[in-house]
This record gives structure tokens, sequence and C-alpha cells, in this order.
């Protein structure tokens, strides 16, 4: 199941220079089960705010969030999440790490192993079990980060700008292991961006953050399975457009001069 | 004067009063804590009660220990090796032998309480008075008097000793030893305590050293000039002397000589190079053990009466025993040519008579470590008038305790004499062993159990 | 790549090295030979040769019992057993006082007040001149076995307790949120996550202290020892026997640089999972 409710989620930091800073304003959402939602946002529009409220490892100054009706009032395992850092543990091998959410749980070593392994070959380090995650690339590090989360086997995936810091085409077969992932495995995945190509390729519906509001909330209806010809359909360019308009516009104020598309396409009512 | 003149009216007092007076008043309060048997020993010296014999025992007791690893405090293991201790019933602890304190070690290894009994120089351990246990010296083992004039051999050189034989007095006799310096290379270090020792040899004698052509260098380096034949005369600390003295050097004039020409008397600047080596205790050990402290004392003699008579067998047991703690390389017949005889005279009980009841003296323990205070009081480690030599000492009061229990033995053993004459069966068996067990301790020096198993077999 | 170049590097680099050393050698024995020709006392001179540096390890038998007859396998022996004894202490003196340095560390990154606490008094533990020290612990411990380890467990814990703190407040946050969405308790976090993450600051802590171990447990000798390097080096002062303390330097030179090698292959083994750079 794991639905999601966001009710009037407000978020704010005291600093100690600039005073009382409002992460998250008012933020209201319904989330189904099995859906794929990206947030996308500028940086400091509060997004990683918000996953780290539904998290648990923040607490929300007012309103709040409910996991299948119930208050979230800490981290859990029925929520994995995919950390924007290279969140690994460096001292153990890439097989030990799967498996710590397990020996968290209790379960027997032999069990932990075979669970442990059995995600390394779905998302493709099997050959790298017993290295250390220093000897692996970036791509392989995420996808030995998502496979630790997924062994624990959450309902809900949280990533936080996983991909941010990889190359082009890495990112793009990563994206396409998710979806595929994500096909067989269906969970509810809120997914952290600021890359308005990735929020469309992967998900259902977009929730676009501005300094701490939420300002606009888009279905994304593609066919499944999507493919990289989708990227380049000229469907998937209005789209874009559309988004760079919202995001840009709610946050510079200006015209957009840099795309050289024509202003008739059809806004977003 | 600062100290506090009165054991001249404390020895009369030993010498008149009887032995529960001498208990309680001049050994004091410490001797009064002796539990039953010891007093038991003064009360049963009425012979008309018919009580059932009582048989004195010596308890076992251990006492943590601390020696240097010098040849003057060393000596401690021959009462080990020899059943000495052990015979009086004294375990030496840790190991059964105590632990060893190298050179600087010695008075914070004191002051952290973990020590009972050190072998150490009383005059060395009087400047910390103040941050150390409140001490005394209760045994004396020898007086070191090691700083030496060194000349080289065959050069027709005469000692004072020498000099003394022909008949000069002291004063001459220190005049012509230091005579045979003049226009010669002497060497030695720039350390205080022996700058002290030369500067009175040369004013006894009426020289300066710019009579003498001075090399002022550390120890190994004019030990080595010295060996090279490239000085005449040489002091130095006791290693550089025992090297020299092995290799054949001579001692002409020592500490020793300076102050066995002095005036007996604390203010005898002479004195204060001259050390009481010997068992020092917390005051506070010394007071609840005063039995085990005179037994202690016993065994301090026994050792010293054995390095007298056996001193190849004395030097065959400590020589091996300091070079296994200090790493030296001194050989067997050393201690017997040179340390026993001229660096550390160990004195025996009958010798020890001359230090504790001979004002005439100027080693008699009083100016000795009176000399020491007067030394401490002018370098400001003391405000005038602020110890005495009382403060720092016990060792006359064991000793003559000691002799008391001697004449109260005889006394004793003469009584039970006559006894046993009258005495048939178990009851003369009885008394029978405990007049030879107190023949046996009388005759290991142990006056005090002596007198206490005496006293059982006259009551 | 420079697979095939770096073992002849290394080889070269370990000519000059022996080959500095060897004329290192060489001038000392020139030096002593012509400031000393004259001034051999008993085999000691106050610049001793190479040789009769090596000539002391016999004279060292003397330390095994007494009467050990003086041959170069008893000196070679009781120096063994005096190495021995010495690196006992050593050790047991750097576990012990990482033991509780760590413990105490851990113990201060858990609780925000009890570091508020106690951080003033452990910073000012670290300002603490160990030398100055030695003293000290001879009065409390003088003449045991223990006061010398525990003067080097304080050295080691005095480090070790900074390092702990330091980096146990830089752990990144994120492997800590990690561990907590995965379901670890805060204990777990600590000893699966705090503890292995601070093993490579520790170890830089420790490196600073082994470097001056063996220079530390010669200062702790000084507290009474029976035995122990530091034992026959005060006695060699003591009696001048300069060619006896040239060989206990020589010897703690030799010991640590084999310590610091061996030292420096455990932490490199230890922490094998760290990113070079």
């Amino acid at each position: 199941m794991s639905e999601i409710t966001i009710e009037h989620l407000s978020v704010s930091f005291t600093r100690r220079r600039a005073g009382a800073f409002a992460a998250l304003q008012d933020v209201s959402a319904h989330i189904t089960p099995q859906t794929f939602v990206a947030i996308l946002g500028l940086s400091g529009s509060g997004k990683t705010t918000l996953l780290n409220v539904v998290a648990g490892l923040l607490q929300p100054t007012s309103g709040r969030v409910l996991l299948d009706g119930r208050p979230i009032t800490g981290p859990g395992s029925d929520r994995g999440v995919v950390f924007q850092q290279d969140a690994l543990f460096m001292w153990r091998s890439v097989v030990k790490n799967v498996e710590y959410g397990l020996e968290v749980k209790g379960m027997p070593r032999a069990q932990r192993r075979a669970l442990a392994e059995h995600w390394l070959t779905v998302v493709g380090l099997k050959d790298f079990a017993h290295f250390f995650p220093k000897e692996l690339s970036g791509g392989m590090k995420k996808r030995c980060q998502l496979a630790m989360v997924l062994a624990n086997e959450p309902t809900t995936l949280l990533m936080d700008e996983p991909y941010g810091a990889l190359d082009y085409v890495t990112k793009c077969q990563l994206q396409d292991e998710l979806l595929a992932l994500l096909h067989t495995t269906p969970k509810t995945t809120l997914f952290v961006t600021h890359d308005i190509e990735e929020a469309l390729y992967l998900s259902d519906r977009v929730l676009i953050l501005s300094r701490g509001r939420l300002i606009a909330d888009m279905p994304v209806t593609f066919d499944s399975p999507r493919t990289n010809d989708l990227r380049l359909s000229p469907e998937f360019a209005i789209a874009k457009q559309r988004l760079w308009r919202s995001l840009d516009g709610a946050t510079q104020q200006r015209p957009l001069s840099l795309t050289g598309l024509p202003a008739s396409i059809p806004e977003q009512p | 004067m600062s100290y506090t003149p009165t054991p001249s009216t404390q020895r009369s007092l030993l010498r008149h009063l009887g032995l529960k007076a001498l208990a309680i008043t001049t050994v004091g309060a410490a001797i009064a804590l002796l539990d039953a048997t010891g007093a038991s020993a003064a009360t049963t010296a009425l012979p008309h009660t018919a009580t059932p014999i009582v048989t004195p025992t010596i308890p076992q007791v251990t006492v943590n220990f601390a020696g240097e690893p010098y040849f003057d405090h060393t000596q401690y293991i021959i009462g080990v090796k020899e059943g000495f201790f052990s015979n009086v019933g004294i375990t030496l602890a840790p190991n059964g032998t105590g632990i060893i304190a190298p050179n600087d070690q010695d008075d914070p290894i004191f002051a952290s309480g973990r020590v009972q009994v050190m072998s150490a120089s009383a005059q060395l351990f009087m400047p910390a008075v103040n941050t150390l246990p409140k001490f005394k010296l209760f045994a004396v083992a020898d007086l070191f008097q090691g700083y030496a004039i060194l000349g080289r051999p065959h050069h027709g050189l005469k000692s004072y000793a020498q000099f003394r034989a022909q008949g000069l007095s002291p004063r001459a006799a220190i005049v012509a030893t230091m005579s045979q310096m003049k226009g010669q290379r002497f060497g030695y270090p720039a350390e205080a305590a022996i700058k002290g020792f030369i500067d009175l040899a040369f004013s006894d004698a009426g020289m300066t050293l710019a009579q003498v052509h001075s090399v002022v260098a550390p120890d190994p380096e004019t030990t080595a000039l010295m060996e090279s034949g490239r000085i005449d005369f040489q002091v130095g600390g006791v290693p550089s002397h025992l090297t020299l003295q092995e290799a054949g050097f001579v001692p002409i004039l020592t500490s020793g000589d300076l102050a066995s020409a002095a005036q007996p008397s604390p203010t005898s600047t002479a004195l204060q190079a001259v050390f009481n080596d010997g068992w020092v205790a917390p005051d506070s050990w010394l007071k609840g053990h005063m039995d085990t402290a005179l037994r202690m004392l016993s065994v301090d003699w026994r050792i010293n009466q054995f390095i007298h008579d056996h001193p190849q067998a004395a030097s065959a047991i400590q020589t091996p025993f300091l070079n296994s703690v200090a790493g030296t390389k001194f050989t067997n017949d050393l201690a017997p040519r040179v340390v026993y005889r001229d660096l550390d005279p160990f004195l025996t009980f009958a010798q020890q008579k001359a230090i504790f009841q001979d004002p005439r003296n100027p080693f008699e323990v009083q100016y000795l470590i009176g000399s020491a205070i007067q030394l401490y009081v002018h370098n400001g480690t003391y405000k005038p008038g602020e110890y005495t030599w009382r403060d720092f000492t016990d060792a006359d009061q064991l000793y003559a305790a000691m002799v008391q229990y001697q004449r109260q033995t005889q006394v004793d053993l003469a009584k039970a004499a006559v006894r046993m004459r009258s005495l048939s069966g178990a009851e003369a068996r009885t008394v029978s062993s405990l007049i030879s067990r107190a023949k046996q301790l009388y005759a290991d020096l142990d006056f005090f159990d002596a007198a206490r198993f005496a006293g059982a077999a006259a009551a | 790549m420079l697979a095939t170049s770096r073992p002849h590097r290394q080889r070269r680099a370990l000519t000059y090295h022996i080959a500095s050393l060897v004329a290192l050698l060489a001038f000392w024995w020139l030096l002593s030979y012509y400031t000393n020709s004259a001034h051999i006392i008993h085999g000691a001179s106050a610049l001793p040769s190479p040789l009769s540096v090596l000539n002391a390890i016999a004279g060292l038998s003397v330390f095994l019992a007494p009467g050990t007859p003086t041959t170069l396998a008893h000196g070679l022996a009781a120096l063994w057993q005096n190495t021995l004894v010495s690196a006992e202490r050593l050790l047991g003196g750097v576990l012990l006082g990482a033991a509780i340095g760590i413990t105490a560390g851990l113990l201060l990154a858990w609780s925000k007040l009890v570091r508020l606490l106690v951080q003033g008094p452990v910073l000012l533990v670290r300002t603490i001149p160990l030398m100055a020290l030695v003293p000290l612990f001879l009065a409390w411990w003088g003449g045991t076995s223990f006061g010398i380890l525990a003067f080097i467990a304080f050295a080691v814990f005095s480090v070790v307790v900074i390092s702990t703190v330091e980096a146990a407040g830089n752990v990144p946050p994120e492997l800590v949120n990690l561990a907590r969405t995965l379901g670890a308790a805060r204990f777990r976090i600590y000893r699966t996550v705090i503890l292995p993450a601070i093993v490579p600051a520790v170890i830089g802590g420790l490196r600073v202290v082994i470097g001056i171990g063996w220079a530390l447990l010669l200062a702790g000798e000084y507290l009474g020892a029976q035995n122990g390097l530091g034992h026959v080096l005060i006695m060699a002062e003591d009696y001048l026997y300069t060619a006896r303390m040239a060989l206990i330097v020589v010897m703690i030179m030799v010991y640590t640089f084999v310590l610091d090698r061996l030292f420096t292959l455990a932490a490199d083994w230890i922490t094998r999972w760290m990113p070079k750079d």
C-alpha cells in the first residue's frame, strides 16, 4: 500500500544569523500508492526538506505527513532512502553494505547473504560483491545504494537527487534500470531532482516547489515502458518547455529567452 | 644553637632507669607500643609467681623494602641470602628482596608510601623533608666517606693515614698530605657536593686552588686523564673512584679523614661530607612496628658482622647481586679491598657504640646529622631552629634499647640457670629449650627476642 | 602505468638509504676514533665508537641473573629479555590508553551535556606536558610496572580521546541518517557506524603517540623500573657506561623504526577501505 498524505506541512529552521527560515510553507499533497512522484525545484526550494520529513529524519514545524493514515514519527525501514551523497559504509564490502538493513532486522547470516546477493544481481553488481565501495565507479555506487535500500523491501522509495553527480549517459542508464526495477516491484516513489528531463522521464506526476511553496502539480502521461526515444520526441520537448516555464517563471519572473521555441505552445491550464 | 642538646641527659637516664622506665621515657611512645610480649619481658622480672610457662613467639612479618643500586645500599642482600631476616621472622617484599630505587628516584618512591623501609643516606633525604612523609633513620649500616683525592701509585705518595701513623697531628697530616699536590695537575668535576669537599681540604691545609693546575671536567674525562697519566690527582663520584682504585690508584685524603680531624660538633663543616647510610622508615610505620624495627636492627648488625668477619664471602654474595641490578662489572675482590675497607666501612654492633654513645667522636650521629642541618639552614632549605637532629633519627635510642635488652638477657639467663636446678621433667625441658633459644638469639644479636625468651625462662 | 618502473625505483632508493647509513656509520667511527683515542674507560668513552657499542652487548649479561658469565649470547639474551619487558609495557599502555580514550571519546560524543561538562577538562589534559608528569606518576606508582603502563596509557589516552571526539563529530551525517532509515537504533549506530568511521582518525592520533612511544617508555621507566631498557639505561647513566647508553639509544632507534613500520602495515590493512588520495 503506502499512500502518503501531506497536510499543511511547514518546516522552519532557526539560524543563528538569519533568524527563522521557512524551508517549507503550507504544503499539501496526496500521493496514491505505487505512484512515481518527482519533486522538482531549484536549490533551496525545500524539496530535500520535504523528502526528509517523509523519511522521518525531520519533524514538521506545523502540519503533518501521514503514511497509510498514520502520522510519521521517525525513520523506518518501510521507507528506503537513497541519498544524494554516496552514502555507503566505506569500511564494509558491497555485499555487507547491502546486508546492513537485514542485520538490523536480525536476519540470520546465510539468509541475509542470499538475499543481498539476489539484490546485487538485480542491480548488476553480482561480480563486485566483495569489493570495497572505494573500488566502485559513481554509477556502481548508486546501484549499490539502491540494492542496499531495496534489500530491506520498503513499500516507499525516497530518492534525493541520486543521479545528480553522474555523467549524462550513466544517468540515463540508471534511470532506465530504475524504471525497469519499479515495473517488476512497484513502490510509491518520491524522487527529488532539479533536472527537468529526469523528472519527466521517470515520473507519473511532478510537484514543483519554489521557495518552500508548492507552485505546480502536473500529471505526466507518457506511455510505459519509456525508452530513450521518448527523450527526443516533440511532446517530451514541449512538456519540458512547460515545466521549465513554470519553474523559471515562478522563481525569476522574467521572459524565457534561451529555448528558441515558438511562444505559441499552450500553457498548462 | 639551633638544636636541643638533650642526648646526654637521655643517655644518663638510660643508664640509671630500669627497663620499664626506659620503655616509656626514652624510646617513648614508640617502645610503649610494643605489645604484651614486650611488656611481659619487663613485668615478669618478679620471680615468685608460679604461673604456667608461656613460650614467646616471633611473628612472621613482611616489610616493603627498597634499596639503591650501590655498594652501600645493597648489603641487605647478604641478610636475605644468609637467612638473617627470615631467622627473625622478616620477609622483604616484593619478591623476597624488595625493589631497587635508582639514583634520583629514591625520594619519590619513598614518598609514594609503598615502601616501609628504605636503605638510604639520611642526609640525602633531609632536604626533601617537607615533601616526604616524616621519616627517621633507625639503623645505621655505614658512614659514607667516599669523596677522596686519588693519586697515582708508585710515586712515593703518602696518605693522610700514613702521615698520622708517623705521629703527625690531624691538622699537620692534612697539610703534609695536601702539600704533595702543589704544582701538580688536579682533575675534578664542577659538582657542588664534591667542590665542597675540595674547598674544605684546601682550606684545612691552608692552600688555595691556585697552587695546583686545575682540570675541571666530567668524571669520565678526568678518569681517562688519570689512566693515561695526563693528570696527577683526581676527585670524582663513587663510580670513578671505584674504577680508579680498582686500577691501582690510591686515595690520599678522604672526606672521612677530614671529618675525623674535625671538632665533634654539629658546627663542623667537615662533617657535612659524611653521610649516615642505613635504614630509613616513615615515622608512622616505626611507631606501629617498633618490635620489627628492633629485629631489623639486629639483622643490620649481623650483616655488618658477617662483612667484617668474612669480607670475601660477603662480596661473593653482594657483588653479583649489585651487578645484576645495576649492570655493573665489579669483580668480587673489589669490595673487600675498597668498599668494605675505605669507601663504606660497615659498622658492627660493637663499633656502633662509638657513633651512638661517644660524645668525643666527631662521627657521633648527632654531629653528623646536626652538621647537615647546619648546611641546609645555611643554604636556605631550612629555617633556623626548624629541625633538630632528633627529628631525623631514633637510631641511638633503638641502639640503647637493644643494649638494655642485652643486659636484661644476661640477667634473666642467670636467673633461669638458677631456676633450672629446681625443675624436672617437662618443665625442665621447656625452660631448657627457652634458654637455648635465648642464647641463640643473643648470639644472633637479636637481644630484643633473646630478652623475651630469657624472661620467659626465668619467670 | 608505473608498474614496471616502481620496483626499480624502490631498489634504487634503498641503495641510497644504505649508502648514506654506511657513510654515517663511518663518520661516527672516525669521529669517535679522533676524539676518544686516549679516553677509553672500562670500554666506555665520551663518544663511544660503533665497535664499542657492539661490544657493550656482552656486558649486559649480568642483568640475566647474579653471577651470569659475560658472553655475547648472554648479552643478547639479556637485551632480548629487557626488550620484551619494555615492549610489554609499551603495548599494554598503548592498548589500555586507546581503549579508555576511545570509550571516553564516544561517551563524550554521545551526550551533548556530558560533552559540555567534560570537554573543557579533557582539552586541558592534552596541554599537560607529559615529561612533567613523570615525578608525579613516580610518587603514585613508583617501582611498579603498572606505573609505567599507566604513564604510557595516560599519554595515549590524552591524544586518542581528542581524536575520537573530533572524529565522531565529523562522521558524515548522511551515514548516520542512512543507518537510521535502515532501521538502526542509536546504540547500533554507535557500534556499526560511528565506531568504524572514526578508526582512521584514531589511528592518525595513535600514529603521533607511537612515533614517540619508545621515548615515552624510557621516560616511564624512570618511574623506578626494576627491569626493561629504561632501567638498563638509567643504571648505565649512573655508572657512566657510555657505550652501553649508546647501545640502548641505538636499540631504541631500531625499535622505533620497527614499531613504526609494523604500525603502518597494520594501520594500512585496517583502513584498506579508505580511498587513497
